[in-house]
């Protein structure tokens, strides 16, 4: 359709506008494919991805239909859902829900943390760079070593750092880590410890990301600092906010480093998730195809709670 | 751009096949694949998996071994933490040493990093060496497996009670030789500020040690009781095995194992062991190096964990603690066979005991027990101990767990026993 919105035929039938969009489309489509023809300098990293990545997936598919163990002498069997069946029949309940719980309050926690402290450390703070590096300095180390070093701060009286001061303080000890309890709280903090750094550096990317003439705007209207960070900020924040529901949703689920440096799982399988039982399966029983079918499982509830959880706060996003 | 497409979907087609072939490759088993055949001088490289903590025994004994075959260049690895996974991980996945350490005894039907489990499913090698012969009786279900021995069986070890002698002639206390005098000791402690067992129940595989220690003399017969439970004649729920958790649960109550036993690992409990802030720990020998060398100033002793109150009644657990086995798929079978018969002889066999706190398990002349462990070694010579039964490896793993949740109250001794029947593979 022309500008004027009238039609002029021409000799071949096809208006002139026509030809010029069908042009400019044909251009579009020659600038969309260049580098088509170089496709195939993909291959390399294409067969590295293929063989560490979807050949052992896919093995690890199969291994969860099979009674393949460290004892199996020649082909592992089918066994079609046994695995499964036995996973439901075991101590998987209770870990289930416990993973739940532990990566909703390490969601929370590291979300509701990390833009506090994104907010503080975006404003006029003496010293900021220092305090946003000490914030994020832990999320460098692994988490193996973090673990084993909050074993020794938190450890039982006579070992443990903070019960040597509570005793120097004169204060009774406390079993932190035999304590179902108390030692799902250390494995929380921990892991709070640990990653609160990578939410406020990207809490902190999406707040200087706010135009400061919105936030002024705001303010000349008579908004106070709640108005203004409720209706101004964290609308614009939306897409940061999504990112950090979903890394830590999905890292929450499969926490396995802390708890098992921390823990191992006890007292009495009081601290098990899925991932240690994934581990335990594996190392301690051998039993291969169990622990495949069990990580078949994690990855699945991962997948589901990702998706619905990407789909709302997508939603969310494009409404605000 | 015919041609052009052809060639990168054939560079496609061989990558996938090479992708493909490499993994099918890494699962085959074929064990006909070693370097070197078996026999002949030893001589190349010679690798072996060790746990760290026996660092410079192996380093030791490599050393002599290499002044016997120089030609052998000996490329030991060490490592920390669980070894018999690493070394199930690194067998499952083809690349495990030379030579392995591994569990002694077992159940083929377990998969476990034990000399019955390895040998029946061919991941070890049967032995050559001259010693294999010289196996004690008592010791031969431990490192045979259908009348073939295929581990080096090393050095006995007590598994019972650690005590700070020095702490205890501080505090005026005496070894408890009956179950009665093991509660009186805990309440001595108490009254003078320590307390009695420092156990590392937050260990993996520290609660259990309390409960082999006692059925040393609560089962008279753990070979019987083995062959029972395969043959589904008995279940840990109606042996003595729940009588063994009624001691514990008591022993928690009245604070034998001091505050936060639960958040305790063993070299913990070892460290409480040294620095006198309790008494004793109950653990296998080798545990007993690392407190020596915190505390060198106080003297050690090793005694049986009682579990009735007939004193004659106590015995104690005697073990071997790691055993040293052949890859069935050795690189260098010849240099491994050679290094496990070196092994048996008299001079490594001493140098391989006093590096793990034991008693030599092949008769050896040369061998002078420490004075720590100079009352074990004549229980040994006496045969006043009782071997270990196998316990499966969920069944080991649900019992340290189990064993957690009876201290905090959660589960009652038979729970506990029922838990352990309910994860046994027949």
């Amino acid at each position: 359709m022309s500008s004027s919105g009238v039609e002029v035929p021409t000799r071949s039938g096809v208006p002139p506008v026509a030809k010029e969009l069908a042009k400019s489309a044909r251009k579009r489509s020659r600038v969309r494919s260049v580098g088509r023809d170089l496709w195939w300098l993909i291959l390399p990293g294409a067969a590295v991805y293929l063989y560490v990545v979807v050949v052992p997936t896919v093995q690890g598919l199969q291994a969860a239909f099979t009674d393949w163990s460290f004892a199996t002498v020649g082909a592992p069997n089918f066994t079609g859902l046994e695995n499964f069946t036995r996973i439901f029949n075991s101590d998987a309940g209770p870990a289930v829900f416990r993973t739940l719980q532990l990566a909703f309050v390490v969601v929370v926690g590291q979300n509701v943390i990390g833009l506090a402290l994104a907010l503080l450390f975006n404003g006029r703070v003496f010293g900021r760079n220092v305090l946003r590096t000490i914030v994020f300095a832990p999320m460098v180390v692994s988490s193996l070593v973090v673990g084993y070093l909050f074993k020794y701060i938190f450890g039982p009286p006579g070992v443990g750092g903070v019960n040597q001061v509570l005793a120097a303080l004169g204060q009774g000890p406390v079993d932190f880590l035999g304590n179902p309890t108390t030692a799902m709280v250390i494995i929380i903090v921990t892991i709070l410890w640990q990653s609160i750094g990578g939410n406020m550096v990207i809490y902190l990317a999406g707040l200087q990301g706010v135009p400061s003439e919105l936030e002024e705007a705001a303010a000349l209207d008579g908004a106070g600092y709640w108005k203004r960070f409720w209706f101004v900020v964290r609308p614009l924040l939306a897409p940061a906010i999504t990112i950090n529901l979903m890394l830590g949703l999905i890292g929450g689920l499969k926490i396995f480093d802390q708890i098992f440096a921390l823990t191992n799982g006890g007292p009495g399988n009081q601290t098990q998730t899925i991932a240690t039982l994934i581990y335990a399966y594996f190392s301690q029983y051998a039993d291969y195809g169990r622990s495949a079918a069990l990580a078949l499982l994690l990855a699945v509830g991962i997948a589901i709670l990702s998706i619905i959880q990407f789909s709302v706060l997508r939603r969310q996003e494009r409404n605000s | 751009m015919k041609i052009h497409n052809r060639i990168v979907t054939a560079a496609i087609a061989t990558l996938t096949a090479i992708s493909l072939a490499g993994c099918v490759g890494g699962g085959s088993a074929n064990p006909g694949t070693n370097n070197q055949a078996s026999g002949g001088e030893p001589s190349g490289t010679l690798t072996g998996l060790f746990s760290s903590i026996f660092k410079d025994t192996y380093e030791q004994i490599a050393a002599d071994f290499k002044k016997k075959y120089p030609k052998v260049d000996v490329k030991f690895d060490y490592q920390g933490g669980d070894i018999g996974a690493l070394a199930m991980t690194q067998l499952q996945g083809g690349t495990a040493p030379d030579i392995l350490t591994s569990f002694p005894g077992g159940n083929k039907n377990d998969a476990a990093d034990t000399v019955a489990s390895l040998a029946a499913s061919g991941r070890i090698a049967p032995l050559e060496a001259p010693w294999t012969k010289d196996v004690p009786d008592a010791w031969k279900q431990a490192v045979n497996y259908e009348d073939k021995t295929y581990a080096y069986p090393g050095a006995l070890q007590p598994l019972a009670a650690v005590f700070n002698k020095s702490k205890l002639d501080e505090l005026g206390l005496k070894i408890p030789t009956t179950l009665d005098e093991v509660y009186q000791l805990c309440t001595a402690a108490k009254g003078e500020g320590v307390y009695a067992y420092s156990l590392g129940l937050g260990d993996p595989a520290g609660p259990q040690m309390l409960t082999y220690s006692q059925l040393g003399t609560l089962e008279p017969d753990p070979a019987k009781f083995d062959a029972d439970m395969a043959a589904g004649k008995t279940k840990y729920a109606d042996s003595v095995w729940v009588k063994q958790f009624e001691i514990y649960k008591k022993m928690g109550d009245q604070g034998c194992f001091g505050d936060g036993a639960l958040g305790r690992s063993r070299d913990q409990a070892g460290e409480e062991v040294a620095k006198g802030a309790a008494l004793a720990t109950v653990d296998v020998g080798a545990a007993m190096a690392p407190i020596q060398k915190k505390a060198p100033g106080s003297s050690f002793e090793v005694a049986p964990m009682p579990a009735t109150n007939n004193a004659a009644d106590t015995k104690v657990v005697a073990l071997p603690g790691f055993v040293n086995t052949v890859n069935a798929k050795a690189k260098n079978p010849t240099a491994a066979q050679a290094f496990l018969a070196f092994m048996g002889e008299a001079q490594p066999s001493v140098t391989y005991a006093n590096g793990f706190a034991s008693v030599p398990v092949l008769p050896n002349d040369a061998y002078k027990a420490p004075k720590e462990l100079t009352a074990f070694a004549d229980l040994i010579k006496r045969g006043a101990y009782q071997p270990l039964g196998s316990v499966q490896a969920e069944v080991q793993a649900q019992l340290n767990q189990t064993i957690q949740s009876l201290i905090l109250g959660e589960s009652t001794p038979r729970q506990v026993a029922e838990k352990l029947d309910s994860v046994y593979k027949k």
